[in-house]
C-alpha cells in the first residue's frame, strides 16, 4: 500500500504577524515571550540589524533605531491560527492545529486537484495572500513533515527512504526530541538522526524509555494525526427574489424562510445567534444593510421574526429589493435564565425582550442607558451608553454619587441669590490627566426660591456660577 | 485662632502621603499651626526626620506630636502618645501588628485597643456601618475620657452626611468630637503626584485608579481662614485641648548601650583601658611609642567624655568572638582613624604607617554625632556573627536598622509612565538605552527626544511628576548589616517589623535616623576576600604545619609591588579591575602608601577633578610639587600637593575656605547625599565665594568643585582606603608567594571578584601552576592542593561540577574506598545517589581514568537503574555501540556546559590550528613586543564590555585569548559602527592601531578600527562576559 502523504505548514512568525499589522514603512519589530524581558520573535529588519531569538529586550533595542514592540498574546495567535485553518479548509478535510502550524492529510486530496504539483501550487498561492511567512513540507508520517517544515526545509515525498535521507542531516536537536533526551544524545556523540538511528533501540529503550522510542516511531512509521479541527459555526444564506418588492414589509415572508432554516440550524447545535445581519440588494444601487441585535441570543423563527417585523416599520427602501442576503454573527451557548417561578419579580427575559423592541423600533444607536464611572468629574461621572455592550457595562463603576440624572448640556448661568443652599459644597479638583486646565468647581445642592425646584448649581474658580443639572 | 492638626501622614506612609516630612513640618509652621501630629500608618518611620527638621530650623512654636493611624475595616483609629511611655506603648503595638503580617503590611483587630494603650488618646473616624456602635462601645471602654470622634470634613459628597453623622453619635454617646483633615500632602499642588501614588499603590494607570483617588486636593494643611469656614469653633477648640495633653518629645528617648560585656569588678572606662594597653602591648612588641601612647590617653579621653566605652566594648566583643572562631576580620571607614580600635585590634590600619584624623571618627565638637564602626567579615561566615549577636543579646534587643529605597531615575520614569499609559514596552526600551550618558538637567528631553508615543502635555507631566517623586521613600529594607544593639528593649525605642529574609526583622529607623537621635549601630558587612585569604592561609597551613594571621605577612616586601606594577593582579583585591589595572603601571606602588593612594585614586572624585595626571606627574618627578597657597601643604603634602582623599578636601574646606568643623561635616555628609537631595548647591556656593575672597585660583576651585561632585558618585576616605589597601596587599602577597593556594582559595570562594573561575585558573596556569582535573578518586568537595612533581597544584572540586548536588558529593567522598572506585558499577550501589549526579560527573569527564572516554561513560551512566535494586543485575548491556570520539572543540564545549571551566586546549589555540583565525593575529602573548602605533589585528572571545560612567564616550572590551587578555578601546563612532558585532558576537576580530602610554610603554591599548564576527561551530555565550557594568 502506498504511504500517506502529510503535509505540515509552518508559520516561524505567526504571533509576530498576527499582532503588528503590514505597514507602509516597515520597522523593526519584536515580539516578547509572557513574563520575560526576552525576545521570542522578530521580524527580518530586526535580525538584520542583530537581534536574535532569547536577546534580552535591552540587548535589542542598543541594536535598533526605532522599533515596535509587544508582548506575546496566545489569543490573538490562537485566532490566526483558526483562520488559517479556515483558509486551508480547501485544501484537506483533515486539519490539525499544532502550536506553530497546521497538518493537513494531503493524501486524499491529490485527485482532486489532479496531481501533487497543482496541489502544491495552489496551497502556496493560497498561503501567500494571507500575508503570513509560511513553509510547507510533506512526507510520510505527520511528525516527519512538521520537523521538515520547522527546520525550513521546502520538501515534498512520501518515499520513506528520501524522507529518512534528508532527516539524516538534521542534528540531534532538530527533529523534535525532548530537549533533554537530545542534550544528553548528544553529549553521548549522537549528535544526529543518522548516528541516533544506527544505535541499537534496545539499549536505547532501556537508557531513555519508551518515550525516546515512541518518539522515532512516529518519525518513522505513524499517522496518528493529533485533534482535528473543526469549523466554528457559521449562518450564510441568500435568495434571489423572483418579483422585485417595493415595500418593506413584503420582505417579511422571504426572510421568515430563512429564520425557518436559522432556528433549525441553531437547534441541531444548541446555539443561539445575536445578531443578524441583512444586505438587501437592489439593482444599480448599493444594497441596504439592516442590522437586527438581540440583546441575548435567540434562536427560534418567531422571535427573529417580530424584530425583524418592527425594524422594517421604520425601512425605507430607496429602490426595490431584488435580492437578499442572511448571515447570523455571534453565536453562543444558550444561557438558562433562572427566572423568579413565583412571579413576584420583573424577570430578566422580559426586559431583555423589552430592549430589543425598542433597539428594532428606533435602532441602535438611539437607546442608551444611564452609566457612572469613576471619575469625579460630573460631565464624566454619568455617560449614555449602548445596552448591549456588556464588556463595557462590566466595567461600571457602583458607588453613584446623588448627582441628578439630567444634567444640563447647554451653560446656563443663574444668580446664586435666587437660590436657598442645602448641601455644602462638593469640591471637584481633577482631571489634571487629559486637560490642560485641571478642572476646578464646587457643586451644590439648592432649592429655588420661586419655583422650589430641587437644583444642581456649580461654581468654577473664577466665581462663575450656573446650572449643571435639575433633580427629579 | 489656636489649631493644632492630628491626623497627618508624611511619605513614609508608603505610596500614599505625597510630602515629606520635612515640607509639613515647615508648612505647618508658615501656616501658624500650635501642633502638628505626624500619624503614618502603623509606622514611626516618618518622625525622625520630622523632628531634625524642627530642631534644626529652630521651629520653637510648633509642637511636635507623634502619633500613628490604623485602619480597622473601613474605619479608621488615629492613636497620639501622651508622654514617653504613650509612645512605647504605640511601639509594642506596631511591633506586634507588624509582626504578624508579612513585609510591609500588619493585621490588627479590635481587641488590640485595649488597657496596654493607658497613656495613648484615641481619635475615631467611624465608617456609617452597622457595628459602629459595637466600636464605639468597646472603645469608650478601653480609652475612658480618651477618646473623640474624629470629624473631617473634606467637601467631597459624603462628608456632609457623615459630619452630620458623626454629630449624632458623638451627642448620643456623650463623647466629644475633634476636627481633622486626613492629611496627605503639605500644599495642595501636591494633588498630581498624590494621584500618581495611589495609581502606582494599585499597579495601574491613572484613568484605573480614579474608583481611589480623592475627587479634589482639600487633603491638605489647611489655612487657619479655611479651618474656620469649614469646622466649628468648637471642633477646632478640642484639637488644642488633645494637643495639650500630649507632652512627649522625641529627644526624650534616651540610648542605653548594652553592659553585659563588662566583667564585675571594672567599671566601662578601666576596661576599655586595660583592653587597649593589652593590645597595644600585642602590637608593638617592642615598646609601645610615644606617638602612639598619647595618641591612646588623647582617644580615651574624648571616648570617655562622649561616654562611648560600652560601645566600643560592644563591637570589641564581636570582634573577639569572630576572632576566636578563626573568622577573618576588619574594621574599616572612618573607624580606622582611630589607635584605640586598632589596639583593640578592631582594625588593621597601622597609625604609625598612615596620617589618620581620629576626630573624623569622633569629635567632642560633634557630640550629637555618634561614632558607626563597620567591621568586614569573611563573607560565608557572616551569619555565624549575627546568630551571635541574636543570641548574646537577644531578638528584643537587638535589629537590623532599615533602608529607605527611594525613587531613583529608572524607577521614577518606569512607574510615572505607567501612570500616564505610556506602554510599558516602549517605556522599557527607553530606559534600556539610558545610561549615565544622560546626566544633564534634561535628561527627559534627552531620553524621550521621540516621545514615545506621549502627547506634550504627558510630556509635561511626565516631566513635573518625575522631578516631584524623585527621592521620595518607596518602600523599607533591610539594611546590608547595620545593627542595633541596646540595653533595653529596641521595640521601646521604635517599631520593629519583618524584613523580607526569613526570620530576620528590621526597624523603622535608617542610619540617618538612627544618628539624628544618637543611636548606635555597627555594621556587619561580608567580605569576599577575607574568606578567600583565611582560606588560603589554611591551605598554607595545612602545607607548612605553621598557623598564619595578617599580621605575620611581611609588609613592604619589594617582590609583591613590582608584581603589582606590571599590573599582574588578577584576583587582587580592589586593584584588578582593568581601570585599576592601567594605572598600577604608571603610578607603580612601592610602599604601603602608595597602594592607599592606588585603591582611592581610580574613583570619581579624583577623575572628575583632574587630579590624577597631576599626581603622577608630580610623583614621576616631571612636574615641580608646589601648593595653591602655603597653608595647604600640611593639607596636601603627602599626596604631591594633590588632593586625593575625601579627608583632604574636607580639610581644605576649613583652611582655604574658612569652614567651621560643623560646615565641614555638612559638605562630608552632604556629598554623600547630594544626588539624592541635591542641597549641597548652598555650601558649594560658599566654598567657592571665600576661596575666592581667599586668593585661590578659578582653574583651582573648579577642579575642587568638580572633585567634590565626583565624590559625590564614589568618595573614599583615606582611612578606608588605608583598610583596604592592607588587605590589597595581604592578597597580593599570596598571589606571589603562594599562587597555587591563592587561586584555589578564591574559587573557593566564589561568587566573588571579578573574574570567573576560568579566567582565574588561566592566570594561575599562566604563572606555571599545574591545575588538575575533576577525579572520582582523588578530588574533595572544595578545589584542594596536591603536589605534583614537588610543586603545589591545583585539584579541582566537586563543587565546580554543575549539577551535582553537595550531598551526593560527600556520599562519594565519605564512602570511597581507600584504593578508590574501580567502575561505574560500584556507584550504582551508592546510597542517594541521583542519576543527574553521575551524569554530571560523566559530563565533567571525572570518571575518566575509571571508564574511559567522556562519550562513553556518558553512555554507561545512563544504563545504570539507581536505587532500582530489582533491576540491578536483570539488564546486561549485549549491543554494543560505536560512539565518535569528541575533538578538541566538543571536548572545550562539554566541559564548558558541565564546569565553566576547560583545562584543554584554548579554542582560540583549537582555531589558529585550523585556520579559522588568521596567523597574522597578534596573540596577547605578543602584544609587549609590537611597538607604539603598529596596525594589528587580534582575535578572542569578547569576556567584558564596559562603558564607564566618567567615560561617556568610550567602550573598553576585553578579549581573551589562548595567552591573555587583550584591552581594547573603542571610541563613540567605531561603537555605533560596530554595533552589532560587539553587541551580539562572542567570537570576533579586531584590527586596529595599538598605542603605548607615553610616560610608560607596558601600558598599552589597541585603538579599534575595524571588527568583524569570526564563525565557528560555536554555541553563543559559550564563554560569559560581563557587559556594561
Amino acid at each position: 500500500m502506498k504511504p500517506n502523504l502529510w503535509l505540515f505548514i509552518h508559520f516561524p512568525k505567526l504571533a509576530l504577524e498576527s499582532w503588528f499589522t503590514q505597514s507602509d514603512q516597515p520597522v523593526p519589530q519584536l515580539l516578547l515571550a509572557p513574563g520575560t524581558k526576552e525576545v521570542m520573535q522578530c521580524n527580518s529588519l530586526a535580525s538584520q540589524a542583530g537581534v536574535k531569538v532569547g536577546m534580552k529586550v535591552s540587548t535589542a533595542t542598543c541594536l535598533l533605531q526605532q522599533v515596535e514592540i509587544a508582548n506575546f498574546d496566545p489569543q490573538t495567535e490562537k485566532e490566526a491560527l483558526e483562520r488559517l485553518a479556515i483558509l486551508c479548509y480547501r485544501f484537506s478535510a483533515q486539519i490539525s492545529v499544532d502550536e506553530s502550524g497546521l497538518l493537513l492529510e494531503a493524501g486524499s486530496m491529490l485527485k482532486l486537484f489532479r496531481g501533487i504539483r497543482n496541489y502544491w501550487h495552489a496551497l502556496h498561492k493560497a498561503l501567500a495572500k494571507s500575508g503570513y511567512s509560511f513553509v510547507c513540507s510533506a512526507a510520510h508520517t505527520p511528525v516527519a513533515a512538521k520537523v521538515l517544515a520547522q527546520n525550513e526545509i521546502e520538501f515534498c515525498s512520501r518515499n520513506p527512504v528520501r524522507v529518512r535521507d534528508i532527516l539524516d542531516q538534521l542534528s540531534i536537536f532538530q527533529i523534535g526530541l525532548n530537549p533533554k533526551h537530545a542534550a544528553r544524545l548528544d553529549a553521548m556523540g549522537l549528535s544526529n538522526y543518522k548516528l541516533l538511528r544506527a544505535a541499537p533501540k534496545k539499549e536505547l529503550g532501556y537508557r531513555f524509555g519508551r518515550e525516546l522510542l515512541q518518539q522515532l516511531l512516529d518519525l518513522e512509521n505513524s499517522d496518528h494525526q493529533g485533534n482535528s479541527f473543526e469549523l466554528p459555526p457559521r449562518f450564510f444564506q441568500s435568495i434571489h427574489l423572483l418579483h422585485e418588492v417595493e415595500l418593506a414589509q413584503g420582505l417579511i415572508f422571504p426572510i421568515s424562510r430563512i429564520l425557518q432554516t436559522l432556528e433549525q440550524y441553531l437547534l441541531a447545535r444548541q446555539l443561539v445567534s445575536e445578531s443578524l445581519f441583512i444586505k438587501l440588494e437592489h439593482r444599480e444601487i448599493s444594497p441596504t444593510m439592516l442590522h437586527i441585535q438581540a440583546v441575548q441570543g435567540l434562536k427560534y423563527q418567531k422571535d427573529w421574526q417580530h424584530l425583524l417585523a418592527i425594524r422594517l416599520e421604520q425601512t425605507q427602501l430607496p429602490k426595490p429589493v431584488i435580492g437578499i442576503r442572511v448571515r447570523a454573527h455571534r453565536f453562543s451557548k444558550e444561557q438558562h435564565q433562572s427566572g423568579d417561578l413565583l412571579g413576584y419579580q420583573f424577570p430578566q427575559e422580559d426586559s431583555d425582550r423589552l430592549l430589543a423592541f425598542l433597539i428594532a423600533r428606533l435602532g441602535h444607536d438611539k437607546v442608551k442607558r444611564p452609566f457612572t464611572t469613576a471619575d469625579p468629574r460630573p460631565e464624566r461621572a454619568g455617560l449614555l451608553v449602548s445596552p448591549t455592550n456588556q464588556e463595557e457595562l462590566d466595567t461600571e463603576f457602583p458607588n453613584a454619587k446623588k448627582h441628578p440624572i439630567f444634567r444640563l448640556e447647554r451653560i446656563r448661568e443663574i444668580q446664586p441669590e435666587h437660590y436657598d443652599i442645602k448641601v455644602e459644597p462638593e469640591r471637584i479638583v481633577s482631571g489634571w490627566w487629559d486637560e490642560n486646565r485641571i478642572y476646578r468647581a464646587d457643586y451644590f445642592i439648592a432649592q429655588h426660591k420661586h419655583t422650589g425646584q430641587w437644583h444642581w448649581l456649580s461654581r468654577n474658580d473664577t466665581g462663575f456660577w450656573r446650572l449643571a443639572g435639575v433633580f427629579a | 485662632m489656636e489649631f493644632a492638626e492630628l491626623h497627618c501622614i508624611t511619605n513614609y506612609s508608603f505610596l500614599r502621603g505625597a510630602s515629606h516630612p520635612e515640607e509639613l513640618v515647615t508648612r505647618a509652621a508658615q501656616l501658624n499651626y500650635q501642633a502638628l501630629a505626624i500619624t503614618d500608618e502603623c509606622s514611626m518611620a516618618g518622625v525622625v526626620k520630622a523632628f531634625k527638621t524642627k530642631r534644626d530650623l529652630e521651629l520653637t512654636e510648633l509642637k511636635l506630636i507623634y502619633g500613628s493611624e490604623f485602619k480597622l475595616d473601613d474605619q479608621l483609629i488615629v492613636l497620639l502618645a501622651k508622654n514617653k511611655t504613650g509612645y512605647t506603648q504605640l511601639c509594642h503595638l506596631i511591633t506586634n501588628t507588624r509582626r504578624r503580617a508579612e513585609k510591609g503590611s500588619y493585621r490588627i483587630f479590635l481587641d488590640d485597643f485595649d488597657e496596654k494603650l493607658s497613656q495613648c488618646l484615641c481619635l475615631w473616624k467611624p465608617a456609617q456601618l452597622k457595628n459602629d456602635i459595637a466600636t464605639l462601645r468597646h472603645l469608650k471602654k478601653q480609652f475612658p475620657k480618651r477618646l473623640w470622634l474624629l470629624v473631617e470634613n473634606l467637601l467631597s459628597d459624603r462628608d456632609y452626611d457623615f459630619v452630620h453623622y458623626c454629630t449624632q453619635l458623638a451627642k448620643q454617646h456623650c463623647i466629644k468630637a475633634v476636627c481633622g483633615n486626613n492629611v496627605h500632602m503639605h500644599t495642595p499642588h501636591r494633588k498630581l503626584l498624590q494621584d500618581a501614588l495611589t495609581a502606582i499603590d494599585h499597579n495601574c494607570s491613572i484613568q484605573d485608579a480614579l474608583p481611589f483617588v480623592f475627587p479634589n486636593s482639600e487633603n491638605h494643611l489647611r489655612s487657619l481662614k479655611k479651618l474656620s469656614s469649614i469646622y466649628s469653633e468648637k471642633l477646632i477648640t478640642e484639637t488644642m485641648v488633645i494637643a495639650d495633653q500630649c507632652q512627649f518629645e522625641l529627644g526624650e528617648i534616651q540610648y542605653q548601650y548594652p553592659k553585659d560585656v563588662l566583667p564585675g569588678q571594672y567599671n566601662a572606662a578601666e576596661y576599655l583601658r586595660i583592653l587597649t594597653y593589652r593590645g597595644a602591648r600585642r602590637r608593638f612588641p617592642s615598646g609601645i611609642p610615644n606617638k602612639v601612647m598619647n595618641q591612646i590617653e588623647k582617644e580615651l579621653t574624648i571616648i570617655g567624655e562622649m561616654s562611648y566605652e560600652h560601645y566600643f566594648l560592644t563591637i570589641y566583643d564581636i570582634v573577639k568572638f569572630a576572632k576566636d572562631q578563626g573568622i577573618l576580620c576588619q574594621g574599616r571607614g572612618s573607624a580606622a582613624n582611630s589607635t584605640v580600635c586598632y589596639c583593640l585590634h578592631i582594625t588593621e590600619v597601622n597609625p604609625m604607617e598612615v596620617n589618620l584624623l581620629f576626630e573624623r571618627f569622633i569629635s567632642s565638637a560633634r557630640s550629637n554625632e555618634p561614632p558607626d564602626i563597620d567591621v568586614d567579615f569573611e563573607h560565608r561566615r557572616r551569619e555565624e556573627v549575627i546568630q551571635y549577636i541574636y543570641k548574646k543579646y537577644g531578638r528584643k534587643r537587638s535589629a537590623l536598622a532599615a533602608t529607605v529605597i527611594t525613587y531613583k531615575r529608572k524607577s521614577a520614569l518606569r512607574d510615572i509612565g505607567k501612570v500616564l499609559g505610556i506602554d510599558a514596552n516602549q517605556l522599557d526600551t527607553v530606559i534600556a538605552k539610558y545610561g549615565w550618558r544622560y546626566r544633564s538637567k534634561n535628561w527627559i528631553d534627552e531620553i524621550i527626544s521621540d516621545g514615545v508615543g506621549v502627547s506634550q502635555h504627558q510630556l509635561a507631566l511626565l516631566k513635573s511628576l518625575i522631578s516631584d517623586i524623585l527621592g521620595f521613600p518607596r518602600h523599607l529594607s533591610q539594611h546590608v548589616g547595620g545593627f542595633v544593639i541596646t540595653e533595653g528593649r529596641v521595640a521601646d525605642l521604635v517599631p520593629i517589623e519583618n524584613a523580607t529574609m526569613e526570620d530576620r526583622t528590621v526597624i523603622q529607623w535608617d542610619k540617618d535616623d538612627l544618628e539624628t537621635m544618637c543611636l548606635m549601630k555597627m555594621d556587619v558587612l561580608g567580605l569576599g576576600m577575607l574568606s578567600a585569604v583565611q582560606k588560603a592561609f589554611t591551605l598554607i597551613e595545612q602545607q607548612t604545619g605553621k598557623p598564619m594571621r595578617i599580621q605575620d605577612i611581611p609588609r613592604e616586601d619589594a617582590n609583591v609591588f613590582e608584581m603589582i606594577q606590571k599590573a599582574d593582579t588578577i584576583g587582587v583585591f580592589q586593584i584588578e579591575s582593568r581601570a585599576q589595572m592601567s594605572m598600577l603601571p604608571r603610578l607603580k606602588p612601592k610602599t604601603y602608601y602608595d597602594l592607599v593612594v592606588q585603591i582611592a585614586i581610580v574613583r570619581p572624585g579624583p577623575i572628575h577633578g583632574d587630579m590624577v595626571h597631576p599626581y603622577l606627574r608630580r610623583r614621576t618627578g616631571k612636574e615641580p610639587i608646589n601648593y595653591p597657597r602655603a597653608e595647604l601643604k600640611d593639607v596636601l603634602e603627602r599626596t604631591y600637593g594633590v588632593p586625593i582623599f575625601q579627608e583632604q578636601i574636607i580639610k581644605l574646606a576649613m583652611v582655604a575656605a574658612n569652614f567651621t568643623a560643623d560646615e565641614a561635616d555638612t559638605l562630608r555628609r552632604s556629598m554623600a547625599s547630594w544626588k539624592k537631595q541635591g542641597h549641597m548647591s548652598h555650601l558649594r556656593g560658599k566654598l567657592t565665594h571665600n576661596m575666592m575672597e581667599n586668593g585661590y585660583e578659578e582653574q583651582f576651585i573648579n577642579q575642587i568643585n568638580r572633585q567634590i561632585e565626583g565624590f559625590g558618585e564614589y568618595g573614599f576616605p583615606e582611612s578606608h582606603a588605608a583598610s583596604f589597601a592592607l588587605i590589597a596587599y595581604v592578597s597580593s602577597w599570596l598571589k606571589h608567594y603562594h599562587p597555587a593556594e591563592f587561586c584555589c582559595a578564591l574559587m573557593n570562594s566564589q561568587p566573588m571578584g571579578f573574574y570567573t573561575n576560568s579566567q582565574l585558573i588561566q592566570d594561575v596556569k599562566r604563572h606555571g601552576v599545574t591545575v588538575l582535573p575533576v577525579h572520582i578518586n582523588l578530588s574533595k568537595w572544595d578545589h584542594s592542593i596536591e603536589h605534583y612533581k614537588n610543586k603545589p597544584t591545583v585539584r579541582l572540586g566537586f563543587r565546580i561540577v554543575r549539577q551535582l548536588q553537595k550531598s551526593s558529593a560527600e556520599i562519594i567522598i565519605n564512602l570511597r574506598p581507600k584504593t578508590g572506585y574501580q567502575n561505574l558499577k560500584e556507584l550504582e550501589e551508592l546510597p542517594n545517589i541521583q542519576q543527574s549526579d553521575l551524569e554530571a560527573l560523566a559530563s565533567a569527564n571525572a570518571f575518566e581514568d575509571i571508564s574511559g572516554s567522556r562519550r562513553v561513560t556518558r553512555w554507561e551512566t545512563a544504563a545504570l537503574k539507581l536505587q532500582s535494586p530489582l533491576l540491578m543485575n536483570a539488564f546486561e548491556s549485549q549491543e554494543p555501540i560505536k560512539l565518535p570520539e569528541a575533538n578538541e572543540l566538543e571536548n572545550f564545549v562539554e566541559d564548558q556546559m558541565s564546569m565553566g571551566v576547560s583545562l584543554g586546549l584554548h579554542p582560540i589555540q583549537v582555531l589558529r590550528d585550523q585556520g579559522v583565525i588568521p596567523e597574522h593575529a597578534v596573540t596577547a602573548a605578543e602584544l609587549p613586543e609590537i611597538p607604539h602605533q603598529s596596525l594589528i589585528t587580534v582575535a578572542g572571545f569578547i569576556v567584558n564590555r564596559q562603558a564607564p560612567k566618567s567615560k561617556a564616550l568610550v567602550t573598553f572590551v576585553t578579549l581573551e585569548d589562548h595567552t591573555g587578555n587583550i584591552n581594547i578601546i573603542f571610541w563613540l563612532n567605531m561603537a555605533q559602527k560596530y554595533m552589532k558585532t560587539l553587541t551580539t558576537e562572542q567570537l570576533v576580530q579586531v584590527t586596529g592601531v595599538l598605542e603605548r602610554d607615553e610616560e610608560d610603554g607596558n601600558v598599552a591599548h589597541l585603538i579599534a578600527k575595524k571588527m568583524e564576527p569570526i564563525k565557528a561551530d560555536l554555541d553563543d555565550d559559550l564563554i560569559p562576559s560581563r557587559n556594561y557594568h
